[in-house]
């Protein structure tokens, strides 16, 4: 694959999954903030408010996670090569 | 690994990236007063993605190895089938299958 196709399906991706995230977002906030008392439809301030910091944290959560994940399969990758370097290693303690 | 099964794979796990954020943000993140997460909020983040890799990582091994077996039983009762099949069809004289 070329790289300029590679970098335009990469782009694409991401848009994709930004697209999910922030229905993800705002599903996961409005449960969170958002009252089911319809008594008025507009946003009271504790709402408003309710609302900026869950996307705020949303994200900065998001963020952890992926250090987070990336970091264990990192350790998992190193793991493996270490063992599989080491001689008569059986291949069901490798599976493990 | 060719291409296509390569950004499979990708999508996946960006999939299951945002599904953890999600969850784990629905569990933990309980106060919104404050504008970053709090100490406890962190480490419960910490804790769901870790468990949460340690049990996809037990799930993939019990996939990989209940998956062939539950293949193999598959294709027995297939092969079982196909053959019930061919003996009907070999007993009867070449007439009789001709009229069929």
């Amino acid at each position: 694959m070329d790289p300029q196709e590679a970098q335009k399906l990469a782009a694409e991706l991401e848009v994709e999954m930004m697209a999910d995230m922030y229905n993800r977002m705002t599903s996961s906030c409005h449960k969170k903030c958002i009252s089911t008392r319809y008594d008025t439809g507009d946003l009271e301030k504790g709402e408003a408010v309710c609302i900026d910091r869950c996307v705020a944290k949303y994200l900065d959560i998001h963020e952890q996670i992926g250090k987070k994940l990336t970091e264990m399969s990192q350790t998992d990758e190193e793991a493996m090569s270490k063992m599989s370097q080491k001689p008569g290693i059986p291949a069901n303690v490798l599976q493990r | 690994m060719d291409e296509s099964s390569q950004l499979r794979n990708i999508k996946d796990f960006l999939i299951i990236y945002n599904s953890l954020t999600e969850r784990c943000f629905t569990r933990c993140v309980t106060n919104m007063n404050h504008r970053y997460p709090t100490k406890d909020e962190t480490s419960c983040i910490h804790n769901c993605a870790e468990r949460f890799q340690k049990g996809n990582q037990r799930f993939m091994k019990q996939f990989m190895k209940m998956t062939p077996e539950m293949v193999q039983r598959r294709n027995e009762d297939a092969m079982k089938q196909a053959n019930k099949y061919n003996d009907v069809i070999i007993d009867k004289p070449d007439d009789v299958i001709a009229q069929n």
